[in-house]
């Protein structure tokens, strides 16, 4: 499912922008991340892609066609898991997986539930209230309901909220064997999830598109603006700015950024978050 | 602009696919499960608050069950609707949802599970009505009553409140909001049987009193019809509030003209809206009268029940006999009529007259000697359930005026749905003069005589005023009587009725009730009140002129006739006035019997001596009846008991009446809206003319003793040289004067 967005922008009407119009596309397979800080536009850019919101400006294609065009048709091959979304409590995770099913259309659907709660790590919860489970259970059982039917687009914003690191080890390794055959697309403020798994990376900072392309490029581009100094943040020589502080065997130090590395900071080779951090804060800017 | 079809097949597997899924989510609630114990329980919150009163058996164990449970069962289905639709956004459940399928086929599929479930809610609640009502009504019980009580009444009020609370929620998306609208809607409209807006109750319409032995058709029709406007609105409203649903993010208009793009939404929606608008417009069971005008300065509150339109009467021209064929339909509730009227025209030139009837009929034709004759139906309903026809008489000395008429009686729509004097009903028919004869305005000879051939079911037991009826012919299920006596025409009621004689007068009378309440009538022994009655008011003022030909009836009609009437040699009162709580209630004071004994004594005061007095309008029969049921009491109970119920009650009402605030400050009056300007004027009516006159004649026998009133009561009614009573011939009998009278009454007496 190839999905382009085409000068695309959002204000809502309260006047606010959320996104400022850009021009994207996105891979028929693969994973994509989508990171960037709250309030960046996440949410919006996943809305907008889902048909649950109507752009301002320019348009969304699926496979050539607005998503509202072919709503049938996109909504049978779509999997979502929102931000924030409900479950209904009374029923147990199978009496709530058959019902999404039946939603979506899924016929037969008790082997896609059996394989949603067994790729979800649930299949001794099946007849477990929903009510009794724990947030990361409930977390799985969102998971589980998007990945029924084996949609060719799924969208899961902020999927690791609430697991234990076992599980979101797991999840990863999930989400990057589904996004084998299909295009998923991972919105998230966890570095960690996207450096392990994705292949490809969106950054939007305050309504806007600060990168897109792959983690390597964007770790390439922070080359030379990432350092390390001793000491604490007090200690920051002038034109740079903290990202971090660490520990290491000589001492505490900070890790720092900056458009040209003073030469009192010794340059690092940068990670993603440092690279993301950069491109946030200023230090980078890419075209 | 690329126009989408609807795509029918799709949408329809859809919704098929996903209605089981959505109602097996909704029983496995914990709300559904209460709102179906709340419903099936309903019914004993009715029986328990008498949400449609006690009058009668039928009201007690059948209506009020049933509209209690409506209105209870209604508001827990439609609290129901509010709490799963908000849950579904407030939860985020929605979202998860909306990508899946369209929030559109996904609101209707949640409506749908929910009618269902409101439809299993409202059988529970039957089935609880259907023991409640074999356990009350015992032999009283009809299975067709029943079925329709269930059907108009209490289960539709269950899906039209999941409706309506959808409707809401879909449209505001506030659940408070939607709660409030919901309840401001049913406060407004609860069902009310004052008032004339019977439609006006979306929840369950107001049910009249029930009827337990005469059948209740004629509600059971009004409320068909309110069911079927409001199912049509409602329909409309939901579909119209279905395309409000936001989708893409867009607002509430902006989403309803993204779902315009169904072209059979928006057309669905508008048609049921428009065809609701319509039937409301074209009902017809009540007229269009206007509320009277109130008169501070007429002793009645101004035009209220003396006014019959603007006609005067033409002096010249006098009705010497009337001949007629009437023809009902009782299945249909309809009447149609061929008058003859037989007049004689002295003036030598031609003469307007006005024909006043009920506005459910129409006129057909009207010809003279023979002669098609133009009128007009002013189509003016006023007050007391009439209309005008205007036409002229020609100038001939001698005219029969022919008037063929057909239609079903209307309802005044001021009065609401306490006062149904007329019905035809396939299990009950009661008809005024004014159905059988309409009026015209012209004097009356005083030996004006009618006849009349009635065709009625054979089932249908039939009583009339006048001569005893004659039986003409027997054919296909159907009797053709023949009807005649004195006056312009027949007052008549029909149907499973049985006749006793009442024994212990010197003229013959007979008492005609519903043969299903018989028992409960020998139980509490009526006939001999009746005969009390009868037997003391023909000791006091003097026997009845009534003979074997046309012996004096007393007829029990509908419980939806609230009081009672006379007219000729008939005497009719409600069946309300004949239940066994009532009429043995000691402590109650009898009321319903007090009400027999009035109705009663209206054959004397009112149908063999007319009262009329133009200088005091409140003087009327209704004085004399309402004092000489006041000894009777007085005889029957004791001084203690007359006086606590007819004295004291009068003189409390009339006080009331004098200090109350728009009579001290009639300036006021003019900002009161019209509806409350008439109940003011039905107010100052029933005080003056039930309360301050009978006190007046109270104050009087004070004045000049016991003895000597009988005797001027007796003299008034057996002087039948003067034409009316009048106040001032009673004082003249009496030998008193207003003053004395006035000087007593601010004594305080």
């Amino acid at each position: 499912m190839k999905i382009d967005m085409l000068s695309l922008s959002m204000t809502y009407p309260s006047g606010r922008m959320a996104l400022e119009p850009f021009s994207l596309s996105l891979p028929e397979a693969g994973l994509v991340g989508l990171l960037g800080p709250n309030g960046a536009g996440k949410s919006t850019l996943i809305r907008l892609m889902t048909a649950a919101l109507t752009p301002t400006q320019g348009k969304i294609l699926v496979d050539g066609v607005p998503p509202f065009q072919c709503e049938r048709a996109f909504k049978s091959n779509l999997g979502l898991l929102p931000q924030r979304f409900g479950l209904y409590d009374e029923l147990t995770c199978e009496q709530f997986l058959r019902y999404m099913a039946s939603l979506k259309g899924i016929v037969p659907a008790a082997p896609a539930i059996e394989r949603a709660l067994a790729q979800t790590n649930l299949l001794d919860k099946r007849r477990a209230r929903i009510r009794t489970l724990s947030g990361g259970q409930r977390q799985r059982v969102g998971i589980a309901q998007a990945l029924l039917g084996n949609p060719r687009l799924l969208i899961l914003d902020e999927p690791t909220v609430g697991l234990d690191p076992e599980e979101r080890v797991r999840l990863r390794s999930l989400f990057a064997e589904c996004a084998q055959t299909r295009l998923v697309l991972l919105s998230t403020h966890i570095i960690d999830d996207i450096q392990a798994v994705c292949d490809r990376l969106i950054v939007l900072s305050a309504g806007r598109v600060l990168f897109s392309g792959t983690p390597h490029a964007l770790i390439a581009a922070s080359r030379g603006h990432v350092g390390l100094f001793p000491g604490g943040p007090g200690d920051a020589p002038p034109g740079v700015r903290v990202l971090s502080q660490v520990s290491t065997a000589g001492g505490p130090c900070c890790r720092c950024a900056a458009p040209a590395l003073p030469a009192c900071v010794q340059e690092v080779e940068p990670t993603l978050e440092d690279a993301y951090l950069c491109l946030s804060g200023g230090e980078v800017t890419l075209p | 602009m690329k126009r989408f079809s609807f795509p029918w097949p799709a949408s329809v597997s859809a919704f098929v696919r996903l209605f089981p899924s959505a109602l097996a989510r909704l029983l496995r609630g914990r709300g559904a499960r209460l709102a179906l114990c709340a419903a099936a329980l309903s019914p004993l919150f009715g029986l328990a608050v008498h949400s449609a009163g006690t009058e009668t058996d039928a009201a007690l164990y059948l209506a009020s069950p049933a509209v209690g449970g409506a209105l209870a069962g209604g508001l827990a289905f439609a609290l129901l609707a509010l709490r799963i639709l908000g849950h579904e956004q407030r939860s985020g459940m929605e979202a998860l949802a909306g990508s899946a399928v369209s929030p559109l086929l996904m609101g209707c599929v949640r409506t749908a599970a929910l009618l269902l479930l409101s439809l299993l809610g409202g059988m529970a609640a039957s089935l609880t009505l259907l023991l409640l009502a074999l356990r009350g009504l015992g032999s009283l019980f009809s299975l067709r009553e029943y079925a329709c009580t269930c059907a108009l009444f209490l289960l539709p009020a269950f899906p039209f409140a999941v409706l309506a609370a959808s409707a809401l929620m879909q449209l505001t998306r506030r659940g408070g909001l939607a709660l409030f609208a919901l309840a401001a809607v049913t406060m407004a409209s609860y069902p009310a049987q004052e008032t004339g807006a019977y439609l006006a109750c979306f929840l369950v319409p107001p049910p009249s009193v029930f009827s337990s032995a005469l059948g209740n058709a004629t509600v059971f029709r009004l409320a068909a019809y309110s069911r079927f406007m409001w199912l049509a609105l409602l329909l409309g409203a939901w579909l119209l509030s279905l395309m409000t649903v936001r989708e893409h993010g867009l607002g509430p208009v902006r989403s309803l003209l993204l779902h315009s793009r169904f072209p059979a939404l928006p057309a669905c929606a508008a048609g049921l809206l428009l065809f609701g608008a319509l039937v409301l417009r074209a009902q017809p069971y009540m007229d269009h009268a206007a509320p009277p005008e109130l008169d501070l300065s007429s002793e009645t509150g101004g035009s209220y029940a003396f006014s019959y339109g603007e006609a005067e009467e033409a002096q010249p021209v006098t009705l010497l006999s009337t001949s007629s064929e009437v023809t009902l339909e009782p299945s249909l509730g309809l009447l149609s009529s061929r008058v003859v009227y037989r007049l004689q025209n002295e003036s030598g030139e031609e003469q307007p007259l006005t024909l006043s009837l009920n506005p459910g009929y129409t006129v057909d034709a009207v010809t003279a000697n023979g002669v098609p004759l133009p009128f007009a139906d002013l189509q003016n309903d006023y007050y007391v359930g009439l209309k005008d026809v205007r036409l002229t008489l020609p100038a001939d000395k001698t005219v029969e005026l022919a008037v063929s008429y057909h239609g079903s009686p209307k309802l005044p729509g001021g009065t609401g749905l306490l006062f149904i004097y007329q019905e035809i009903t396939p299990t009950y028919v009661a008809l005024m003069t004014g159905d059988t004869a309409p009026s015209l305005s012209v004097q009356t000879a005083e030996d004006c005589r009618f006849t009349a051939r009635v065709t009625l079911p054979e089932s249908m037991a039939l009583v009339s005023s006048g001569e005893t009826p004659k039986t003409l012919e027997l054919s296909g299920g159907l009797a053709t009587y023949t009807l005649s006596g004195a006056g312009r025409g027949p007052l008549l009621f029909a149907g499973d009725y049985m006749t006793l004689p009442v024994e212990g007068v010197s003229f013959p009378a007979s008492f005609s009730f519903g043969r299903a309440l018989g028992r409960l009538l020998a139980e509490i022994d009526i006939q001999s009140l009746l005969r009390d009655t009868l037997s003391f008011c023909e000791a006091m003022l003097g026997p009845l002129p009534y003979g074997e030909q046309n012996p004096l009836h007393v007829v029990m009609t509908s419980a939806h006739m609230m009081g009672g009437g006379a007219s000729q040699n008939v005497s009719f009162m409600g069946e309300t006035c004949f239940t066994s709580a009532n009429l043995a209630n000691a402590v109650k004071g009898a009321t319903d019997a007090e009400v027999i004994a009035h109705e009663l004594i209206h054959q004397w005061w009112g149908i063999a001596r007319y009262v009329l007095d133009e200088e005091h309008p409140a003087f009327t029969a209704e004085a004399l009846t309402s004092y000489t049921t006041y000894r009777l009491m007085r005889e029957l109970h004791g001084e203690a008991y007359a006086r606590e119920h007819y004295v004291d009650v009068w003189q409390e009402q009339v006080r009331e009446l004098d200090s109350s605030f728009y009579m001290q400050n009639p300036q006021y009056v003019d900002a009161l809206p019209a509806d409350a300007q008439a109940a003011l004027g039905a107010t100052i009516f029933d005080t003056n003319v039930y309360a301050r006159a009978p006190l007046s004649i109270y104050c009087a026998e004070q004045l000049i003793g016991t003895q000597a009133l009988d005797a001027a009561l007796r003299a008034l009614f057996e002087d039948t040289a003067q034409p009316f009573v009048t106040w001032q011939g009673f004082l003249d009998a009496c030998g008193i004067t207003q003053a004395q009278l006035d000087a007593l009454a601010g004594k305080g007496v």
